[in-house]
């Protein structure tokens, strides 16, 4: 216990040499720096990026200064544009059926009861397990020749789909795998806010002789609104920006079928290393992200301003 | 909700309620089932389309093969096992000391409130668009493929949590308490060292968790700057998408020790998880 | 004094200091001594046969070889990578014609091969330009897994659909599946590893003999040529297995195998120790035919490449010799199928008495094969788009002018164009 002695003391001495305000400020220094380092760094770098001519495999060095000549190449890549498409009906759809199913799941799994509780600890797990996990899963589930999926539709006489390898069905398949996973995290943030939503009103309602649904549907919804935007701009956040489970089940195919926007900009940036356009078609979704982003934050503010008047 | 509750303890309503929340356990846990079904199955049986959904013999040869001697999946499962920790310590130690600075330092021009919010902005852009600059970084410092690489990539992306996770526990954690020990004479480092932390390690282990829970799920940056000496379990994983056989049984014994430390910890650590999981929105 | 958080605090600290500099240090470490690392396709049979002649090595030698598998497509990836970004990982790579864009940092082996007359006894023609690769007139690298895209029939569906499998063209191969398909319904007219996205330029190449690069040296197809292969390949796309549009090569093999599919169209070295494995029921009841024209059937070259930063290049030689040389090409053979450069193999009287129903096709099409001239990407965007086609999402007009539209702003690099004009596959 020397030792401790010893650092206390070097600490009395530290606070006693640059003052409270001193540590506190010394206390942000290293969580600052991180940030700064690996993330607004390389932030800013890839904007500057985005404006010269660089490919990795011709030249280790970045090229000259071209203007917005990768922003306006991005008008001519026939991947890119129906990436774009393709990205919005998977994030839309994915978003839209997460979103029911964990508020459905949420509205029916409220109490304490331990067998409830249990539920609700097993509604959460794939969410908490890594993304290339859940690929590698449903990519055995939904094998079309020895997938249990498939096996399952034969054994009741349903035609069974090739999942992955139709490109009508592979983007239904990774939207399904999409929301396997996340509606969880709807789930969770639906469950918590309905059991902080205060139960005198709900109460009240009852005592005046409203049915369920009247208090689900006047009650309620209106009172989960702002959270519930909140839930839909995180998982449309998440889902315009889907890499992993397309990298693990279908790595963008059959063809160029599952191509989404962030797989086209691994594929640029990380496997043909072209990187300069890689930052600039970054750099133009992540204006896309913040206009969505802000759009929905207003839209919220409005939302909330309304129920309060 | 207790209100609720009993409106709804009519049988007949209660049917559709309990199959439809049955349903959504079987979905949920099935995929679980059968992955881990996988990684017993013997490799004849994966071609077979007569085959059960239950290995109808048992193998674990997969498994011993992860776990034997000159084992390549081993090193990654060590490389994994390192990068969540390392990860995990520095995250959470230095963001629960740049949340308390922030809680408790007045600084001019509401700077406070500035540095969260810019912690705050890294949630909210591609990762995609900084992995390239980063993976050029860490060529530049000789750094890529080392554990530092993806570390330092890890904490910077959980830090956010950590401190906003903290920032509200700080804040809420009550003054009298440090300004007794004030009086008796206690700096800001004992203060903070003996009495805030001890007391707020519930908020602690919730963004332990969810540090540690992301960093052994990463792949992105993991994939960039670490692809074979600090190799980890997703990207290893990753890997058997376009191999040239259906190496199914490898690869549902390794996403099953992927999937099995986190189902477990979350199963046990469940109520610290719903509190890191939801803070913020339902408040905000 | 009772330990305090601080203490916990500080030594956790401390750790997490002490264990990021030995992670940043033990990546150096690795390389130290007499060690290489060599990097390799995870095929299941070039990794494992290479792991087999790391120990050998380690005995004769010293030296630890580190044998660094990856999928093909990761393999590609990483072997740019490495040394795009300086990391210098692997002192000897394996690939082919699709590491173009950094063949200015593999060592000319002129002098090395010279040393020690090491092309004596390959198989006549393998060291020619656009089947092995070069960079400024050097050899770069050399050949260790030689394959040729093949047709693999099974003899009694065949003969139950009358069909004759000598195919000239890839039309006679499509109305050959309308044939077998009438006759039984249950049998596909063929297999094939669709769930490998690479797979399906064999096809392409197969069928169409127009040029790859234009007159002012850009990636072009001819219009009229590819669109005509598209057609092509969109038909033979309805005459799959069922829910066969992401096979992968084992479930490619097994449909052949168990009689689902009356022919498979794969690399022979990924099928055939798998179809004549004991037990297997179509061992003795098939063969290899001669790959349908009027392209050509794609070579698989696996070369090994020295890079440029390879500390000790003489141990980084030791081990090219080891694990391409003639002595290992018997076993890499029989026990890997790894498909051998060196004539001896097919001289051997033991093996080609059990071979006649595939060496034959096979030594026929081997000077006929050739690689495409195109880089990764433009091949990855010829692949993705045929898989379109196939699947009918574009339409083949659409696709072949999707593909020259990205084509045009893609760069030749010299060794590739150099190699196309030898080959014929610039438009005159």
């Amino acid at each position: 216990m020397q030792l401790s002695r010893t650092t206390w003391a070097i600490a009395d001495w530290l606070e006693r040499k640059i003052g409270e305000r001193g540590i506190l400020l010394a206390f942000m220094l290293p969580a600052i720096a991180i940030i700064v380092i690996a993330q607004f760094y390389p932030l800013i770098y890839s904007l500057w990026i985005s404006f010269v001519d660089w490919t990795l495999t011709k030249s280790i060095e970045p090229g000259p200064f071209v203007g917005v000549a990768n922003y306006s190449k991005m008008a001519t890549d026939s991947v890119l544009l129906q990436t774009i498409g393709r990205t919005f009906v998977f994030a839309i759809s994915s978003t839209a059926a997460s979103v029911i199913i964990g508020f459905i799941l949420a509205y029916f799994t409220v109490g304490e009861r331990p067998a409830v509780r249990i539920a609700r600890t097993i509604l959460i797990l794939p969410m908490v397990i890594a993304p290339v996990a859940v690929g590698t899963i449903w990519r055995m589930m939904l094998s079309a020749r020895v997938g249990p999926i498939n096996d399952m539709l034969r054994g009741i006489g349903v035609p069974a789909p090739d999942w992955l390898g139709d490109p009508r069905l592979a983007v239904l398949s990774i939207i399904i795998i999409d929301v396997w996973e996340w509606t969880p995290f709807v789930f969770v943030i639906f469950a918590a806010a309905i059991s902080s939503l205060p139960s005198e009103v709900l109460r009240a309602a009852e005592v005046d002789g409203a049915t369920p649904l009247q208090i689900l549907f006047r009650i309620v919804l209106p009172m989960l609104a702002p959270v519930g935007l909140l839930v839909v701009m995180f998982r449309l956040l998440d889902a315009l920006l889907t890499l992993d489970i397309v990298f693990t089940t279908t790595f963008g195919g059959p063809g160029f079928a599952t191509h989404t926007l962030s797989f086209w900009i691994y594929q640029q940036g990380l496997r043909y290393f072209n990187i300069s356009y890689a930052a600039a078609i970054s750099w133009a979704t992540m204006l896309g992200c913040l206009i969505l982003v802000i759009g929905l934050l207003v839209w919220r503010a409005r939302i909330s301003r309304w129920q309060q008047a | 909700m207790s209100a609720m509750d009993h409106s709804t303890d009519t049988l007949l309503r209660r049917i559709p309620v309990v199959a439809i929340v049955l349903i959504g356990l079987f979905v949920t846990l099935a995929p679980f089932f059968i992955l881990f079904g996988n990684s017993l199955r013997p490799a004849d049986e994966f071609l077979s389309e007569n085959a059960t959904l239950w290995p109808s013999h048992l193998t674990f040869e997969y498994y011993a093969s992860v776990f034997g001697a000159n084992s390549a999946t081993l090193k990654i499962l060590f490389n994994s096992i390192i990068v969540t920790t390392l990860t995990t310590i520095v995250s959470v130690s230095t963001g629960c000391l740049v949340a308390y600075g922030l809680a408790r330092l007045k600084l001019p021009f509401r700077l406070s409130t500035i540095i969260g919010l810019t912690f705050l902005v890294v949630r909210f852009y591609p990762k995609i668009t900084i992995a390239i600059p980063y993976f050029v970084l860490m060529r530049d410092l000789g750094l890529r493929d080392t554990y530092a690489a993806v570390v330092i990539a890890h904490v910077s992306m959980t830090l956010p949590v950590v401190v906003w996770l903290m920032l509200s526990f700080f804040e809420e954690f009550p003054r009298q308490l440090e300004q007794s020990a004030m009086l008796d004479g206690c700096g800001v480092l004992r203060r903070f060292f003996s009495i805030v932390l001890p007391l707020t390690l519930p908020a602690i282990v919730t963004a332990g968790l969810l540090t540690a829970f992301f960093s052994w799920n990463e792949f992105l940056f993991a994939s960039a700057v670490g692809p074979l000496n600090a190799k980890t379990l997703p990207v290893a994983i990753s890997a058997f998408i376009t191999d040239k056989g259906t190496s199914w049984g490898p690869m549902s014994a390794m996403g099953t020790i992927i999937v099995l430390p986190v189902v477990v910890l979350a199963v046990i650590a469940q109520r610290y998880l719903v509190r890191g999981l939801t803070a913020g929105a339902v408040k905000g | 004094m009772k330990t305090t958080w601080f203490d916990v605090h500080r030594v956790s600290l401390g750790l997490s200091v002490a264990m990021l500099a030995i992670g940043a240090a033990a990546a150096p470490a690795i390389a130290q001594d007499k060690s290489l690392t060599f990097s390799v396709m995870a095929s299941g049979t070039y990794d494992k046969a290479a792991e087999a002649l790391a120990a050998d090595f380690q005995a004769k030698t010293g030296a630890k070889v580190t044998v660094a598998a990856f999928p093909w497509a990761i393999l590609r990836q990483n072997n740019i990578t490495d040394v795009v970004t300086g990391t210098n990982q692997y002192q000897v790579m394996s690939g082919g014609f699709y590491l173009a864009d950094i063949y200015q940092h593999f060592v000319p082996l002129d002098d090395y091969i010279k040393k020690d007359n090491m092309t004596n006894g390959l198989v006549q023609g393998l060291m020619d330009p656009g089947r092995s690769e070069y960079f400024n007139g050097k050899q770069i690298g050399f050949p260790y897994g030689t394959d040729v895209y093949g047709v693999m029939v099974n003899d009694d569906l065949l003969k139950q659909a009358g069909v004759d499998a000598n195919f000239k063209t890839w039309d006679d191969f499509l109305a050959a599946c309308s044939t077998i398909e009438s006759k039984d319904a249950g049998v596909a007219c063929f297999s094939h590893p669709t769930g490998s996205p690479e797979q399906i330029s064999a096809f392409f190449t197969g069928d169409y003999d127009g040029t790859y690069i234009d007159k002012n040296g850009h990636y072009a197809l001819n219009v009229d040529k590819a669109v005509a292969t598209g057609k092509l390949i969109a038909e033979l796309w309805k005459h799959l297995p069922k829910q066969g549009n992401a096979m992968s090569f084992d479930e490619a093999n097994a449909a052949f195998r168990d009689g689902k599919a009356a022919m498979l169209v794969t690399w022979p070295s990924f099928a055939n120790a798998f179809l004549d494995a004991d037990g297997s029921p179509i061992k003795g009841h098939w063969h290899q035919v001669s790959f349908p024209g009027p392209g050509f059937p794609q070579l698989s070259q696996w070369q090994l490449f020295m890079v440029d930063s390879a500390p000790d290049k003489d141990l980084a030689w030791d081990w090219m010799k080891t694990f391409a040389g003639p002595q290992a090409a018997k076993a890499n053979y029989e026990k890997f199928g790894i498909g051998s450069p060196w004539q001896a193999l097919y001289d051997d009287a033991d093996l080609k008495a059990k071979h006649q129903h595939d060496w034959p096709a096979k030594l026929a099409d081997l000077p006929r094969a050739q690689n495409l001239v195109l880089t990764g990407e433009a091949l990855d965007f010829l692949n993705n788009t045929l898989q379109d086609i196939a699947n009918g999402r574009t339409s083949p007009e659409d696709g072949v002018a999707a593909i020259n539209a990205a084509w045009a702003n893609f760069t030749v690099p010299q060794t590739l164009a150099d190699v196309a004009v030898k080959v014929g596959a610039v438009e005159k």
